[in-house]
């Protein structure tokens, strides 16, 4: 595979924190609850009155975040990763099925209930014709999109790419699904979405460089740790830590291998959703962006100079990802 | 009739999530399509759907539309013609 250099140029987020913005870094807004929905934008502010009259919670956030990342540039490629896509549509969709006696069916909810309906709104408000892809991976949906997206940037097939992590949780699916699919630990279960916009040229100041990444089958630390061999001494991890006794039980076992080194517990400030690590790799990017973390609870550790993150995420026992970021400067 | 025309304007703004607007908003005797609300192709199924569930008249002949919804009232004069419940 060629070495190509992978920058992200763009990212942006709305979730529990506050939307489209970095204010998180100094100012995190504490989670209380098990439950949180997103702090959601003036929509108004960022789409028309006929586009937000069809979009639900999830498309919304995509189009703005997408935007934002993108500033005008318009990606070869797009990639989503969602565990569950639009998830308010298909409930009012299978909602309307059973009481109406599968008859007088909404085509808007018919239409916005699939798991690509995400990517393929994306394509059409950046006018894109290329490659389109969703990945609905469970807890490993982001980090699918992004690998398929590094992997084609580096063998050169194309040049930039759209990366999306977006999922929307509503009561009924916290209920159904939080208890089930969903770690029980002490980060709230939430929702959001974020954006990369990635590219093998510097054409604007990158917030970082992509310079490895991968998802490992089987589960066991002592398997995935020969993995992270680039990420030799990162200057701080990313780890998906929730509370939860027994997921938390992995992140330690690896990070036994890095002494000393400080830990971001991202759900700590993002929460949990299945899209989560979306949130957590724009958190890498945004510190090494601006060459610092985020105060206490999330991590509140003075690291000297940040230059490496390493990016670690399992889900379920039985996969594992990595992902390194690290600042541009030197190219 | 007056009394069909704004009922029919509450579940036109239901039906096609049309938040930004009041009943009064809408000139009932404005185009839907086009000009006026600006409707699209996807709201005429739902306009369709609408009529169906709510006055239990089927449009079975897609022309048919074009001409019952040129406006809110010319749909609600169909409807009190067509109407089956």
């Amino acid at each position: 595979m060629i070495d190509r250099r992978i920058y992200v140029l763009g990212a942006a987020q709305v979730s529990v924190q506050e939307p489209l913005s970095s204010s998180w870094l100094d100012h995190p807004v504490p989670l209380e609850g098990g439950y949180l929905r997103a702090r959601d934008p003036q929509w108004r502010d960022y789409l028309s009155a006929l586009q937000l009259r069809r979009m639900g919670p999830i498309l919304r956030r995509a189009m703005v975040t997408s935007q934002a990342a993108l500033d005008g540039a318009v990606p070869e490629a797009i990639m989503t990763g969602t565990g569950l896509g639009c998830i308010e549509h298909t409930e009012q969709f299978l909602t309307d099925l059973c009481t109406g006696g599968e008859e007088m069916l909404s085509p808007a909810g018919f239409m916005q209930s699939t798991h690509n309906t995400v990517g393929s709104l994306v394509a059409i408000q950046t006018r894109n014709h290329g490659y389109n892809c969703t990945y609905s991976q469970g807890s490993l949906s982001f980090e699918s999109a992004l690998l398929d997206a590094f992997v084609q940037l580096r063998l050169g097939k194309i040049h930039s790419a759209l990366v999306g992590g977006h999922d929307e949780t509503t009561p009924k699916t916290y209920q159904v699904v939080a208890h089930t699919c969903l770690s029980e630990g002490t980060v709230p279960v939430t929702e959001g979405s974020a954006a990369l916009y990635l590219s093998d040229s510097p054409d604007r100041e990158p917030l970082c460089a992509l310079t490895g990444m991968g998802i490992v089958r089987g589960a066991d630390p002592a398997e995935f740790l020969p993995h992270l061999e680039k990420a030799a001494r990162p200057d701080v991890i990313f780890a998906g830590r929730c509370g939860r006794r027994d997921v938390d039980a992995w992140y330690n076992a690896v990070l036994e291998a890095y002494p000393g080194v400080p830990v971001l517990d991202y759900k700590q400030l993002f929460g949990e959703f299945f899209s989560v690590s979306a949130l957590g790799i724009y958190a890498a990017a945004t510190c090494l962006s601006q060459g610092k973390l985020p105060v206490a609870p999330a991590c509140g550790t003075e690291v000297a100079e940040l230059r490496k993150i390493l990016f670690i995420n399992h889900y379920e026992g039985a996969f594992a990802s990595y992902a390194v970021f690290e600042k541009p400067c030197g190219d | 009739m007056e009394e069909l025309i704004a009922q029919l304007k509450g579940k036109i703004i239901e039906a096609l999530n049309l938040v930004d607007l009041t009943p009064e908003d809408i000139d009932a005797d404005a185009p839907l399509f086009g000009e006026g609300l600006g409707l699209d192709s996807i709201d005429a199924l739902e306009l369709i759907l609408l009529m169906e569930k709510n006055y239990g008249i089927r449009l079975k002949n897609p022309a048919e539309g074009k001409e019952v919804f040129k406006s809110v009232r010319v749909m609600a004069e169909y409807i009190a013609a067509h109407r089956t419940k």
